[in-house]
């Protein structure tokens, strides 16, 4: 809660109109409560790629059953509309009936249909991700940095200092060439968020995003070109 | 009764970083007070979301800064309207004047890439300290609000997501 508290802080500051419409998380109550809390009237959709991965480390001794079961749940997240996809899934619980499987993988895949209407929610808002993997790229980065420097060593206030230090590097680190190839030219995430940069330098980029700590609140209409 | 100080913001709140086209001369055009304000009109009409609130109405010069490290001057603005003043630092230097962008960007590249400040030492001359404050003084800064300058761009939902 005080985590999340922070970056909505920072967001009303920022912008004093922003309410996110919908959070994708996994389905831990405390942090469903917490975004619900915050931000009132938010929509919770269930990330049903951590559903998969649960059910995928079920049967890592079992490469076969392994790639049946990812297809069979790839094929019902792939599904156009809520209709479809309550289709899919009860024709998924329908096989599972049908065969024997391990007790742990039998009930995960069971427990899919009561969480249904979680997943479903993500067709009301066709913007919304539908899985938090957006948020997993920067934390593999986060864990492997964390990892290499053996997590942290001084005061609290220099933890949170160097973890979000880290963010924002990430967030304006300038992408590799092939990348940049494939992008048109695109420097860093930051550009591709906001459309423009204001240097072809990152660290430039950077410095002069930071401009007042960023702590300004938005103007009506940027003219920036 | 000695008045009460007035509590102190975080460093940065009250530093504008002013965009520097690479071939103007900034030793020249920080003296010259008239060609310096007409830049800073031209990049406050350019980018307003990089200046504060209320500059529209006007702001007259408030003294100077001079960096010893760096050895360069630096404008302060005064608002009138709201009576806060503000350090106008050129783009190409970082925060304090404690290292030039040239160098903090190969500093900041390593970093990014998982090199320890020891290395970036080895690298780079200096101590390691000071690769590493220069590291943290980014932490200051508001994470929302550095990435997203514009509003449109807000993104429509959010995904949070506690580790796999």
């Amino acid at each position: 809660m005080e985590a999340y508290g922070v970056f909505q802080q920072e967001a009303a500051h920022h912008a004093p109109d922003y309410a996110p419409k919908t959070v994708t998380t996994d389905g831990w109550d405390a942090t469903r409560a917490a975004w619900e809390t915050l931000f009132p009237g938010i929509v919770w959709i269930l990330c049903f790629l951590h559903e998969v991965i649960k059910i995928r480390d079920w049967c890592r001794s079992k490469p076969s059953l392994r790639q049946q079961l990812l297809d069979k749940l790839w094929h019902v997240y792939q599904a156009a509309s809520k209709r479809h996809f309550a289709q899919r899934l009860r024709r998924l619980l329908e096989w599972v009936n049908t065969c024997t499987l391990p007790k742990a993988i039998d009930g995960r895949l069971r427990r899919l249909k009561g969480k249904s209407r979680f997943f479903q929610r993500a067709f009301d808002f066709p913007d919304a991700y539908r899985t938090s993997n957006q948020v997993d790229r920067p934390m593999n980065y986060l864990d492997r940095t964390l990892y290499a420097m053996q997590d942290f060593h001084g005061t609290w206030s220099s933890a949170e200092q160097s973890s979000r230090a880290m963010a924002l590097l990430w967030n304006f680190h300038p992408f590799c060439r092939k990348t940049r190839a494939a992008m048109d030219g695109c420097l860093c995430p930051f550009e591709q968020l906001n459309g423009f940069r204001y240097h072809d330098n990152w660290v430039r980029n950077l410095l002069m995003a930071s401009s007042l700590n960023g702590r300004r609140p938005l103007p009506k209409e940027a003219h920036t070109k | 009764m000695a008045k009460q100080r007035r509590k102190r913001g975080t460093a940065g709140d009250k530093t504008i970083c002013l965009p520097i086209a690479d071939d103007l001369d900034y030793a020249t055009l920080v003296e010259d007070r008239e060609a310096f304000r007409q830049y800073l009109d031209e990049q406050i009409a350019a980018h307003p979301e990089l200046f504060p609130e209320g500059i529209e109405a006007g702001y007259r010069f408030h003294g100077w800064v001079e960096s010893s490290r760096q050895q360069i001057k630096t404008r302060r603005i005064l608002l009138p309207r709201t009576k806060e003043a503000y350090q106008l630092r050129p783009d190409f230097v970082m925060p304090y004047m404690s290292e030039t962008a040239e160098m903090a960007d190969k500093a900041l590249y390593l970093r990014k890439h998982g090199l320890a400040f020891e290395g970036i030492a080895y690298v780079l001359g200096r101590s390691e300290m000071h690769w590493y404050r220069l590291c943290q003084s980014l932490g200051r800064a508001s994470i929302s609000g550095l990435p997203l300058k514009r509003k449109r761009r807000s993104p429509p939902s959010s995904c949070g997501r506690e580790a796999l």
